[in-house]
């Protein structure tokens, strides 16, 4: 489990500045949600978080990102290193097709080598139970992961990422493309695996973030205009800007 | 799916153990303040008013975590009306709590006065009235009993007559002044008591919304009180 | 019958309108139809013609000379063959790779000069290709080759490879790269472990496409391979091919030879088509897959 501190963060695609010197902290074993209206760069932000920002074409970043103490920016760390110890949820599930239900939950293993049969059936179980989706596969592991509903197969890319051990989750809205009851069985999920991990949260549905995350970060075009306890941005908020937000006047 | 927002849930009955455990706190009040009473009990008075600080710490707790669950649960139906309603009981429970404080201050005030047994006979009587009032509301909570919502303005019958009566009888003390500032000590005392009556009805009447969905005032006589509880 | 709704009254169609309607309808059916004519009569014609050809010999016998009868194609088989078979050696590789580049690496001027020189190939005239490497390859090597002639037709393979593999593997979609690359999975093992799978069948249908061209040229072996009446497993020598055979023996006055040129036409027919149909039947289940 590892804090993760954003120091001064400006991310540009091409020559537009979508980020302008964010600074934030993600602390172990708690939530931290992103929310801010649609193009305010959440979803930017994050991805700066796992290095995944610079593969767009075009793309770029300055500032710092601290992981443990060491920026993942800084040159002589490698961008696939860091994406195995921070991993990412996406908004919708991409199973991979070619895969059983199995081989997806532990793709991120078989692709980079190693482990033995066993072993894959064992991190696979244990992968799949903390996404709480173990009970609903286990009798079907090689089936096509592409079978499954819309959230067991978010649930499986849940699976997918926490069976190479990272030590944080970031979720890009991880529930915006499923039903009510599958959002709030995502979102209980949540609050167990914030446990073990760092978890951060991009949502554009605020009542979500009220629910889920201990701390709460609005983002308005690219800039931080409030970072503080989620109790706290959604009672007495600092700025102006937040109230009008939280309370839908604007976004 | 029994799970899902477990926190949620698990919040809102860690609220209604405090509730009714102020309940508890608030009843004790009101009874040591009156024994305090009957039995010139100093002791007993400062305890009555140093235990006040306990139920207004309980008060604030509970307000603020209501406040903070509706902004970050946004909490419907049932939900709603239960937290609404806790944080109605809530405000009654924290002014019962007063009300204690206040008998036992006035009571503090005239330990040392000569006194007349009629009179404090009928304020006991009251208090035997009012507690039960109290644990009955709470016991509505608990058990989410509409029946018992219904009883109370029934009981609080007596205790709205013995108010007035207090009048009468302490103005029949008038010929004794030291007898009569007590007297007139009492009449304060016995409307504390009758206040207290009220807010066991308001509690009641908060139960009643949160089965119900509808909120009717019990207390206006001119209209008979027909509740039907809630399906949900 | 009018249904008044509102103020202004609903008309049913009019009886002029659905005349209109059919008669338009009636005319496509008979452009279509006019547009089948030829393919029909050259399936119909060939088949007729070419089914006589038909025998045991035709498939187990090499070349007689003119007017003698039981005379067979099977050097020109063996030799379409070995040239095809140097065909997909070289174009499958280097149409895949390139088709690869294009879509995940490539990026602005680069990606647009590679495509640029794949669709100018694309469209060369084959008889181009085929002179272009008689030039380099024929005159180096001092005699026609079977490889010459999988070089010639791997000039107009490669590109179809090439640009039907860009466009299978545009289709699967950005969030599986994602997804793989948020796992911590190097770029390349992304392409190569998830996206090309992915994108599978499409790519066996673009070499199937690829083949199904190169099977019926005839001017660029022509000046590559040259032909062959014997068997030839040699890939330096000159080597026959079936349209070869079908475009010498149709010159000839001779009916036993221009008997056989029909039923290596058919033989062709028959293969184009077959690969056709497999690939098309492939794509639309790829489609299903990564839609």
């Amino acid at each position: 489990m590892r804090r993760v501190e954003v120091s001064d963060l400006s991310a540009w695609f091409g020559a537009k500045r979508v980020l302008h010197g964010v600074n934030m902290v993600a602390e172990p074993q708690k939530v931290t949600a992103i929310i801010g209206p649609s193009g305010c760069g959440k979803s930017t932000l994050i991805r700066c978080l796992n290095r995944m920002h610079e593969e767009v074409r075009g793309a770029r970043v300055e500032g710092k990102v601290l992981f443990d103490g060491i920026d993942i920016y800084s040159p002589d760390v490698d961008p696939v290193e860091i994406r195995r110890r921070i991993g990412m949820v996406f908004q919708r599930a991409n199973p991979f097709p070619t895969m059983s239900i199995l081989e997806n939950a532990v793709a991120g293993l078989k692709l980079v080598g190693r482990k033995s049969r066993a072993e894959l059936l064992e991190r696979a179980e244990r992968a799949l139970t903390a996404a709480g989706l173990w009970d609903e596969v286990k009798d079907r592991l090689h089936e096509p992961g592409a079978r499954l509903s819309g959230g067991q197969q978010q649930r499986l890319c849940i699976a997918r990422a926490l069976a190479v051990e990272p030590e944080v989750l970031l979720m890009d809205e991880p529930a915006s493309a499923l039903d009510p009851a599958s959002t709030l069985r995502i979102e209980e999920l949540i609050q167990e695996l914030k446990d073990q991990y760092t978890v951060v949260i991009v949502t554009h549905n605020m009542q979500q973030a009220a629910r889920v995350s201990d701390w709460t970060l609005f983002l308005l075009y690219g800039e931080v205009v409030e970072f503080g306890p989620t109790s706290k941005l959604f009672t007495r908020p600092d700025d102006q800007r937040t109230e009008d937000y939280v309370t839908g006047r604007f976004g | 799916m029994t799970t899902i927002r477990s926190h949620f849930h698990e919040e809102l009955d860690a609220l209604e153990l405090d509730i009714l455990g102020m309940g508890e706190l608030a009843e004790r009040a009101v009874g040591r303040a009156v024994e305090a009473l009957a039995r010139n009990d100093r002791g007993e008075v400062e305890a009555v008013i140093g235990g006040d600080d306990e139920i207004d710490a309980r008060y604030l707790s509970v307000e603020q975590r209501i406040v903070e669950l509706l902004a970050l649960q946004t909490p419907v139906a049932t939900d709603l009306r239960l937290i609404t309603s806790m944080l109605h009981v809530n405000l009654h429970l924290e002014r019962i709590g007063d009300m204690a404080v206040n008998i036992a201050k006035t009571t503090r005030s005239i330990l040392d006065l000569p006194s007349s047994g009629t009179i404090l006979a009928h304020i006991e009587e009251m208090s035997d009235v009012v507690r039960p009032m109290i644990r009955i509301a709470m016991e509505a909570f608990r058990t989410r009993d509409l029946e018992l919502c219904l009883r109370l303005p029934a009981m609080d019958d007596p205790v709205d007559r013995l108010n007035v009566g207090m009048y009468t009888e302490v103005a029949a003390l008038a010929g004794d002044p030291g007898r009569l500032n007590w007297g007139l000590r009492m009449i304060l005392i016995a409307r504390q008591l009758e206040r207290v009556g009220d807010h066991a009805v308001d509690i009641g009447e908060q139960i009643g919304f949160l089965l119900t969905g509808e909120f009717r005032e019990f207390t206006d006589a001119s209209h008979p009180v027909h509740l039907t509880p809630d399906v949900g | 019958m009018a249904i008044a709704v509102g103020s202004r009254p609903l008309q049913a169609v009019s009886r002029a309108r659905r005349l209109k309607d059919r008669g338009f309808t009636a005319l496509l059916w008979l452009c279509a139809g006019v547009a089948l004519v030829p393919l029909v009569l050259i399936v119909s014609y060939v088949v007729r013609r070419g089914i006589a050809a038909l025998d045991a010999a035709f498939f187990t016998n090499t070349a007689l000379p003119a007017g003698l009868p039981g005379g067979g194609m099977l050097q020109a088989f063996v030799g379409s063959g070995l040239i095809m078979g140097f065909a997909i050696l070289f174009s499958v590789p280097l149409g895949v790779l390139t088709g690869l580049y294009l879509s995940e690496f490539a990026r602005g001027r680069v990606a647009s000069l590679v495509r640029f020189v794949a669709e100018i190939l694309l469209s060369t005239p084959s008889i181009v290709a085929g002179a272009f490497v008689w030039a380099l390859v024929v005159v180096a090597l001092g005699s026609f080759s079977a490889l010459a002639g999988g070089i010639a037709l791997t000039v107009l393979m490669w590109p179809i490879i090439a640009r039907a593999t860009e466009e299978v593997l545009r289709l699967v979609p950005d969030e599986l790269r994602e997804g793989a690359l948020a796992l911590g999975v190097p770029r390349w093992k992304v392409v190569l472990r998830i996206v090309l799978p992915t994108a599978g069948a499409g790519v066996f249908t673009a070499i199937m496409l690829a083949v199904a061209r190169g099977l019926g040229e005839t001017a660029p072996i022509l000046l590559t391979s040259l032909g062959n009446d014997f068997v030839n497993t040699n890939p330096l020598a000159p080597t026959d091919a079936v349209p070869l055979r079908v475009y010498f023996y149709a010159q000839t006055p001779f009916e036993t030879w221009k008997t056989l040129a029909w039923g290596g036409a058919l033989m062709l027919l028959l293969a184009v088509l077959i690969l056709s149909i497999t690939a098309r039947v492939l794509a639309n289940r790829q489609l299903k897959r990564t839609a």
